[in-house]
Order: C-alpha cells, then structure tokens, then sequence
C-alpha cells in the first residue's frame, strides 16, 4: 500500500524509549490516519480511569495517507488525548506543513507514553530519532521555540510541534501549535503535551511518498484544484479568508456576542473582513499543498495595539470581538498575536474570558476577585492584561486558566453564566431565526464536546446526492433543507455530516476545501485521489463508512468515560424560545430532544445513545463490546 | 524562449510545484527530489523561490570538470546528462538554484517538462508564470544573483535541508 510510510515510533517518556514499529494495515483500512487513526488507538490503549494530566494518559500526533502529495489541501495533523475538559475524547488538527515533514521523514503517527522526568523534545531527521534536553525551551513562546530550534538544529527547514508557557503551565485552555502560528487540539491537549513534560517535537524528513498510480492521481489532483479554484465560495476564501463570516452572521443574527446572550452586535461592522483588509492586511498564506491559501499575514503598525503576525480568522475575531464585545480590530489582532505566542486556543480562552465578563456584568464577580481588573464588555485592554496571567496562572488568571467550567464551581451563583457543554465552551453557536436547528444538535452530540467542525454547521456537505439517497428521493431531501427551523430530518442530516468529518479529518484534508455547499470535494473526489494515491481501491460510501466507524469509536470512547444522553445536550440559554422582531430565537427542550432520539436512531444507538449490537456488528466493532458492557445497556 | 519567470512575492509557501515537480519526475512526492525549491518564511511570508533559470551564461556548465552539463542547441534549456554526473556538486557551488540528490549522487536540474512545466501549471498565485523571456536579459541575471545571494544568507544562518544532511530517508 503506498501513501501512508506504514511505520509509527511509539516513545516511552518515563524510560526515555522509543520504538520503532509497522502500521498495522487493519488500522490503514478502517481507520486510514489522522483522527481517524488516533481515536481507535485511544479507544484501544488509554486506561479509562488515567487522568488527564497524569503519565497514564497518551499523547498521540498523526498524518494521513495524502499529506506529503499533490492533493489539495492535505496539510493536517491531528493530536489526541484523554480530554483534560471533557474527560472523553480530546483532539483537533491543524496546519502548516509540520504533517507533510512528518511524512517525509517516514512516520505516519506518534504515541508518547508516561511522564518524562525532565522537559524534553523528540528531534526525528529521517530515521534518526531522539529524546533532547529542552531545558532551555522552558518559558519560551510558540515562535521562539520555533526560531531557537531552527538555528540549533541547523536546518530552516525543521518543523516544529510545540507548546507554548500556556501548555508547559497545564492551561486547560491550551493548543498544541505546529508552524508557530497554526494551532490544534481542544480540550486542553497543549497541557497534556505540557504534563508529559514534552515541550515539542522537531522533525526533518529528506523521504518521499510514493504514489500507486502517479499519472491518475496527478490527474485527479488537477481535476480537484480545478473545482477547488473554481468555486466563488473558495474565491471569497482566498480574498477574504474565514472572517467573511462575521458579515453573513450580523446579516442573520446569528454572531455570538456577549457571552452567547444576544445574537447582534452593535459594533460588528469594526470586524469584518473590509475593516480588516483597509488597514492591516498583508499578503496570503497557505497551508501545505493548498491552492486557495485563506490566511493572512496581518500588521499594525503604530498604536499601542502595534503587532505583526498571521492567521486572522473568525475563530480570532468573534470570541474575543463580538463575544467580549470588543470592536477595535487592531486591539483583537494583538489578542490574537498574544494566544498564539501564549499557546491558547482561542475559541476557549475567549468563551472563558467572556463567562467571566458575565459575571462581571451579573455583579457575580468585582475588582477585588479579578485583580482590580475591569471586566466590563469591550475592555480590550483588560483582555490584553488578563492573557498572560493566564498562561501563567498567576492571581485571577489562574482561576479562568482551567476554563469556565472548572472556574465557575469557584464562583458562587455563576453556573447561569456558564455555555458549555460537556464542559466544552461552546464556540460560535447562536439559534438565531434563520439558523437551522441542526446546529444545535451538533453543537450538543460533537465527539470532542461543544464544537462547531464535526458536523451540523455547514449543511449537507457530503453532498445532495447521497442525502437522496438516504432518504428514497430528492422531495424527501429538499424538505429537510427547507425549513431551518424545523426538527424533522435533522438526524440524518447530521449523521452523514458527521461521518463526512471524521472522514475528512481521517484523510487530514482541510475541512475549508470539502462539501457540497463550498463546491468543494465530495466523498468520490476524496475517493478518486485516495485509491490513486494508496492503490487500495475504495468508493466514496466506503470511506462515509469509516466516517461512520470513527464516529462510533468516539462514542465508545465518551461512554466508557461515562457521558451518556445526559451530557448530549446544550446550556439551558438556548432552549430559551423567544419572538423578537427579528423573528424566533431559541428552541423549546422537547423540539432537541425529539431531534436527538431522531439522530440516535438513525445512528442505530439506542434511546440512551449507546450503539447496539447490531450497528457494531455492522462497523466490525464487536470485539470492544465485551470490556465496555455495551450489551447490558442495549439489550 | 519560453522560459519561467518567478515572483516570489506572490508566492504563498503552499508548496505545490515541488509536488507536481517531484511526482512527473520520479512518480513520488518529495520536496527533497523537486527541482524547484520554496524556502518559506513563516513570519513574514518572503518566501524564496529557487529553480535553474536557464541562464545565458551558465556557470554551472563552466564549473562541470565531467562535461556533464550542457545546453542543448534546439531548446536552449541547460541540461544535465546523468550518466556523466558524479554528484561531486562544484556546479551547485557556482550556482546553488539546482539540487543536489546525495542519495544518487547526481544533480537534480529543471528540464521545462519539455517546455510545459509542471509546477507553472500547479501554482495558483501567481508566483510560477511561463512566459517568453531573453535568457541574458539583465533581469534574469539580477534574480540569479539575489537568489544566489539569499540561499547562502540561509545557508549561514542554519543551512537549507535538502544541501546540509544527507538524504538517509527514502521510499
């Protein structure tokens, strides 16, 4: 089989270790790599009582099967672990071109194991591969351990996975960073790289990835950036990035301002994309192997919020713009400069800093518990203090640096603050009256906790033909897209939308360039270039179903950590159904409930939401019933 | 003669010419076997762009103690001919914008995929153009210098890879 190296290096922190073994082609087959290939080897080899911090829990970092080609946009890596939040399943990928390094050198995945006794780094050039001392690296940030390895190492060519002093200080809120700027991993796996005393991982590959059938794949690959170039929707991408979508959510009332309160903010003409470009935009960046290149260097140049550096996303603009409600542009990309050489994942840090601006607001929390910070809705300068302690955890930082979740049990009365979910801050959601509910149930099913990338947000990606499929015809399918608002159909909806994300996040190909709707790749594109690249022949239902596969290994994985249908669902907020005059917001209790019986039975899970024997017999996932007592829940 | 012209201050750094590159020449992706090199700067995006222009006055030949590079009469591209390579590398001395294959101890050179080249076709940026330029107009000879100038800044600052470790990966 080409396209995967079919070899992991599996190393053992506590004894200082590493070794060296093949890529069983079972896993290959079922699970292809990335996500797909970390979640099974989560399922098979975490202790389900490890804590998240400690030496038993397993840090993994992995590639898939098309990063290192001319695919389009296969520049992903994924890190997983036992969630330091959730207490299930923690992963999320991210780019550059650390994942295509990783491959040149000849490794498709990465297990670390235990606790090593001093802070170290992997360095791997080929198939040399080492434990270093990384004393040194101590404290520094995402860019400096980058710029400091490059010059010892010799090489401007290494690539670089690290952490930030967020991650080494077990920040619940940190990201694993690759390219200093690209960051993945929610669910705190930045700490948990941090607990393992693992600062980063260096590595230099001279290999290649060869490719089964060169002149197909290169054709197929020629037809992809074609469609991918295309497309308006990916046009606007390269133009403006994902900040667009600031725009399009002020247009339905559908920008998470204020802690998720309102759906409108006052101020969100400050953060658009036209804001951003008048001023501070610089040029395009691209990922590995991408033809739309959506980042962008940014600068400003004088001011006290005077920065450089890249990827302004919506992901930076609303938790810490509209969220905080803070509409300065040039205060939010020096927020965002600061997260990422902090090493914080913006999404949560945003979502806890604006539960504290709640609390403030709510009079729940006053200057003497926060510092003498003011933490008043669109105080950027206190945002701009308030980072940094708490990446370090120092005085109130280090009351938000655990999230808002573990936060609020600290401060009396402010669970009403609280928008998580299975202890996951919920990102961008907002039911506002032309969002369709389906959102909502993924939002509150999202393998990883609240999450906005595994499925229910961008509608029908997989594509209009195989939804008719599924349901016998196209009136059947155009029914369940019509009504936003409407809990019919909305199950399956997300079922296949799921499948179609582990599936993508299992080929590491970006999520910006798939789906009907962006006119990206479909299923059978995807398929197309990963027989021609690995010389396994499969069809596009054959990867939805080791989309489906993942997902209900994921679930396995959330159940035996003891999450069940209660964890399924969203803060009390969103069940709130009000008439504005701008029309519904919010849905009733027994609307979501009612959707997700409809989504679990079509999932073939029972009404609890545990997989039946059946559906894993389907999935030939029988043999991890017997450790996990399915049966006794579904018979 | 149709030749490529670079302007790496539209490049990107997504990398796809040495894909392309390496998988028409040696049916694999490699960006160690490409012939085009891209040099990214994560901080500032002044990404390098280093590919054989093709020059009128090919140092690279005149460094070559095995005859083993020329230029070829009909096309005007400078080739080299692999069975007269040692990979002894005095050619990427004179001019570094070739690569030097430790593992097959030959140099790697741009050949214009016969006049359609390869990476041009795969760049969306705008950074690769194949157009009709003078192989010895002063231009082509201020963007060798530079480049030139700017792998061996690279070079003394932490050396560029695929020149500084032996290629001990492979397949």
């Amino acid at each position: 089989m080409h396209g995967w190296k079919g070899q992991r290096l599996k190393v053992y922190l506590t004894e200082g270790k590493i070794v060296k073994e093949a890529l069983p082609d079972e896993l290959r087959l079922n699970y292809l790599g990335g996500r797909g290939l970390n979640s099974r080897t989560l399922l098979d080899e975490l202790k389900p009582d490890a804590d998240p911090l400690g030496p038993d829990n397993i840090f993994m970092v992995a590639a898939g099967p098309l990063n290192g080609t001319a695919a389009p946009c296969t520049s992903r890596w994924t890190v997983t672990a036992k969630s330091a939040v959730t207490g299930g399943l923690g992963d999320g990928n991210g780019g550059g071109d650390f994942a295509t390094e990783l491959k040149f050198a000849g490794y498709d995945q990465i297990i670390f194991y235990g606790r090593s006794p001093r802070p170290v780094y992997l360095w791997i050039s080929n198939d040399q591969v080492e434990l270093r001392d990384a004393s040194h690296l101590c404290g520094k940030t995402t860019k400096e351990t980058n710029d400091h390895l490059a010059k010892e190492l010799e090489d401007t060519e290494t690539r670089v996975l690290c952490i930030g002093p967020a991650g080494e200080n077990l920040v619940r809120l940190a990201k694993v960073f690759s390219n200093s700027t690209r960051a993945g991993g929610k669910g705190g796996i930045g700490a948990v790289m941090g607990s393992k005393n693992l600062k980063a991982v260096a590595v230099r590959g001279t290999g290649s990835v060869r490719i089964a059938n060169p002149t197909g794949f290169l054709t197929a690959a020629k037809h992809a950036y074609e469609k991918l170039t295309d497309s308006p929707f990916l046009q606007m991408f390269r133009q403006q990035g994902t900040i667009h979508l600031i725009r399009l959510h002020a247009n339905t009332c559908a920008l998470p301002t204020r802690n998720l309160q309102e759906g409108y903010f006052e101020g969100w003409e400050n953060l658009t994309w036209e804001a951003f470009a008048t001023k501070h935009q610089v040029k395009n960046k691209a990922c590995s192997a991408c033809p739309i290149a959506c980042s962008h260097y940014y600068r400003v140049k004088d001011g006290p919020y005077a920065t450089h550096g890249e990827s302004n996303e919506y992901g930076t603009t609303y938790p810490f713009g509209s969220k905080c409600g803070i509409d300065n542009m040039a205060a939010l990309l020096k927020i965002n400069t600061i997260c990422d050489m902090l090493g914080l994942d913006t999404h949560a840090t945003g979502g806890t800093v604006s539960f504290a601006m709640e609390c403030w607001q709510r009079g729940l929390l006053t200057a003497k518990d926060t510092d003498n910070l003011d933490l008043s809705w669109g105080n950027a300068d206190a945002v701009i203090e308030l980072l940094p302690r708490i990446a370090y955890r120092q005085g109130f930082g280090g009351l938000l640096a655990d999230g808002s979740f573990l936060a609020s049990k600290q401060i009396k009365g402010s669970e009403i603050c609280l928008r998580t979910v299975k202890g996951m801050e919920v990102s961008a959601l907002f039911l506002g009256p032309r969002q369709n509910l389906v959102a909502a149930l993924g939002y509150a099913t999202a393998s990883r906790g609240a999450d906005h990338l595994r499925g229910g947000v961008l509608l029908n990606s997989y594509g209009m033909p195989r939804l008719q499929k599924v349901l016998g015809s196209r009136e059947a399918a155009l029914r369940l897209m019509k009504d936003p608002r409407s809990a019919e159909g909305k199950g399956v909806l997300l079922s296949l939308d799921q499948d179609f994300s582990a599936l993508m996040d299992s080929l590491e190909i970006c999520c910006h360039v798939t789906g009907e709707l962006r006119q990206g790749l479909n299923p059978d594109e995807l398929a197309e270039l990963f027989s021609a690249c690995t010389g396994v022949d499969m069809s596009g239902d054959d990867l939805m179903k080791v989309g489906e596969r993942i997902c209900n290994v994921e679930k396995l994985i959330n159940l035996r950590a003891g999450m069940g249908r209660k964890d399924d669902t969203l803060p009390r907020i969103f069940f709130e159904e009000k008439e504005t005059p701008r029309g519904t917001t919010g849905m009733s209790e027994a609307k979501f409930q009612g959707m997700l019986d409809d989504f679990y039975r079509f999932r073939g899970w029972d009404e609890g939401g545990v997989p039946t024997r059946e559906k894993l017999k389907e999935l030939g996932l029988l043999d991890t019933v017997g450790e996990f007592k399915i049966s006794d829940h579904s018979e | 003669m149709q030749l490529i012209e670079v302007q790496a201050g539209n490049c990107t750094g997504c990398r796809l010419c040495e894909m392309a590159c390496s998988l028409v020449h040696e049916g694999e992706c490699s960006t160690a076997r490409s012939r085009i090199r891209v040099f990214r700067d994560e901080e500032f995006g002044n990404n390098l762009i280093s590919v054989c222009l093709h020059c009128a006055d090919p140092c690279c030949i005149e460094s070559c103690l095995y005859g083993a590079l020329n230029r070829d009469s009909a096309t005007g591209v400078v080739r080299v001919d692999t069975r007269l390579c040692i990979g002894c590398g005095d050619c990427i001395v004179a001019c570094p914008l070739s690569i030097l294959d430790k593992d097959r101890a030959t140099v790697l050179k741009c050949d214009l995929c016969g006049g359609d080249p390869e990476c041009v076709k795969v760049c969306f940026s705008g950074a690769l153009v194949l157009k009709d330029l003078d192989p010895g107009a002063p231009a082509r000879k201020s963007l060798r210098d530079e480049t030139s100038q700017l792998l061996q800044q690279m070079q003394g600052a932490g050396k560029p890879g695929n020149r500084a470790t032996s290629n001990l990966g492979g397949g």
